[in-house]
């Protein structure tokens, strides 16, 4: 189906590792992002928003799906396969999208600033050489829009209702701050997936491109603004995780690990 | 937003949709939120979720001026005989028209027809 893509991109196994290294990190973090949302069913602060919320986690497992899918396509592995039977040192998510779901607040927090991120990375995957990702990139865009619509709108209003929730939303901002640097490594291939243009900009330009988004996010909501950004200690882009993935891949998991050749 | 701007109660709020641009749009139910922002965002995933739509309302229930249900029963009240108001007939029309014109025409019909042509130009003619 990608046939012209292999002679385009894929001329050493190199750049086969690279692109695969890429594609591990979108679906990665989609899913883990998507199942953390999808803990929310049946708990969020309104039925309202408890429909709207497992609709994105529906639309974030999808986009997940359409990531393992290419790669399947690369590999001899099914989506499924690639989706719940990779241990968490082959897993190439970033830490934020593992971490455990704390209040409404550091749900908001940790998802606002990741969609923000995952808006600004297929902004820029949106010119990748390799078409397979940019045509699909550029529907997931489409859905992605919502989403930090939504997001942009409760950061907002938590941040400027004052009181309980306001102190939330810092004590949450405070929690996953360290996290944040995290999201914008390309990963041990950054150099080759540079050269090759399946990414058009560094992670650095990301990071700095992130920033400016946010920070009039800040100024909106009302919260100060935190100049640095730390180097994380664990780097999840090349499989460093926290004891909560392990926990996250053995729920998320727990089903597929029933019986692995099942037919659903 | 200030923070004595910020609504304690939520508010029932009701939904439209508009599924093409040639469409009303149309009531499809209500929702509760804080705020016609968040009423409007959440409308979105609550009812078009596996719709299709173009445009959404969303209108605070208290701003819809309503007929009362049971203080004034005779709001709606019909009892005489209306059936002169109702168009039910014009749908026979089509299938009526159609079978006169497919009816096989004898001969004569057909001259007379003809003739009658001809009768309608004469006087035409005489009375220019």
């Amino acid at each position: 189906m990608h046939g012209k893509l292999v002679d385009m991109v894929l001329t050493n196994s190199i750049d086969r590792r690279a692109l695969a290294d890429l594609l591990f990190q979108l679906a990665d973090d989609e899913l883990c992002i998507g199942h953390r949302d999808s803990e929310w069913l049946g708990l969020a602060p309104d039925i309202e928003e408890d429909v709207a919320f497992s609709s994105i986690a529906q639309d974030e497992v999808g986009h997940a799906t359409f990531y393992y899918e290419l790669l399947a396509e690369l590999s001899d592995c099914s989506a499924d396969a690639l989706a719940f039977a990779r241990p968490a040192n082959e897993r190439r998510n970033a830490l934020l999208t593992e971490r455990e779901n704390g209040d409404w607040a550091h749900t908001i927090v940790r998802h606002f600033f990741y969609d923000t991120f995952d808006a600004l990375r297929l902004e820029a995957l949106a010119d990748s050489e390799y078409r397979p990702l940019s045509e699909g990139v550029a529907k997931i865009r489409r859905e992605e829009r919502y989403h930090l619509l939504h997001l942009h709108l409760w950061f907002v209003r938590l941040g400027g209702a004052g009181g309980e929730a306001r102190k939330r939303m810092e004590f949450a901002i405070d929690q996953l701050w360290s996290d944040v640097g995290g999201l914008f490594s390309w990963g041990a291939w950054e150099e080759e997936l540079l050269t090759k243009k399946i990414i058009p900009v560094s992670s650095f330009e990301l990071q700095h491109r992130w920033q400016e988004r946010v920070r009039p996010v800040f100024a909106e909501a009302g919260i100060p603004w935190i100049e640095d950004l730390q180097q994380p200690e664990k780097d999840g882009r090349v499989g460093e995780h926290s004891p909560e993935m392990d926990r996250l891949l053995l729920d998320l998991s727990s089903v597929y690990n029933l019986d692995p050749a099942a037919q659903w | 937003m200030k923070e004595h701007d910020v609504p304690e109660e939520y508010e029932v709020f009701e939904v439209f949709v508009q599924k093409t641009q040639a469409d009303f749009h149309t009531h499809v139910g209500s929702i509760v939120a804080p705020s016609p922002d968040v009423a409007l965002m959440n409308a979105r995933e609550n009812f078009l979720r596996r719709e299709s739509g173009v445009n959404l309302w969303v209108v605070p229930r208290q701003c819809v001026t309503a007929t009362p249900y049971d203080t004034d029963v005779d709001w709606f009240a019909r009892e005489m005989d209306r059936k002169y108001r109702e168009a039910g007939g014009y749908p026979e029309n089509g299938r009526l028209w159609k079978m006169y014109k497919e009816r096989v025409l004898h001969l004569d019909e057909i001259v007379e027809d003809l003739h009658g042509e001809k009768d309608k130009r004469k006087n035409e003619s005489a009375s220019s």
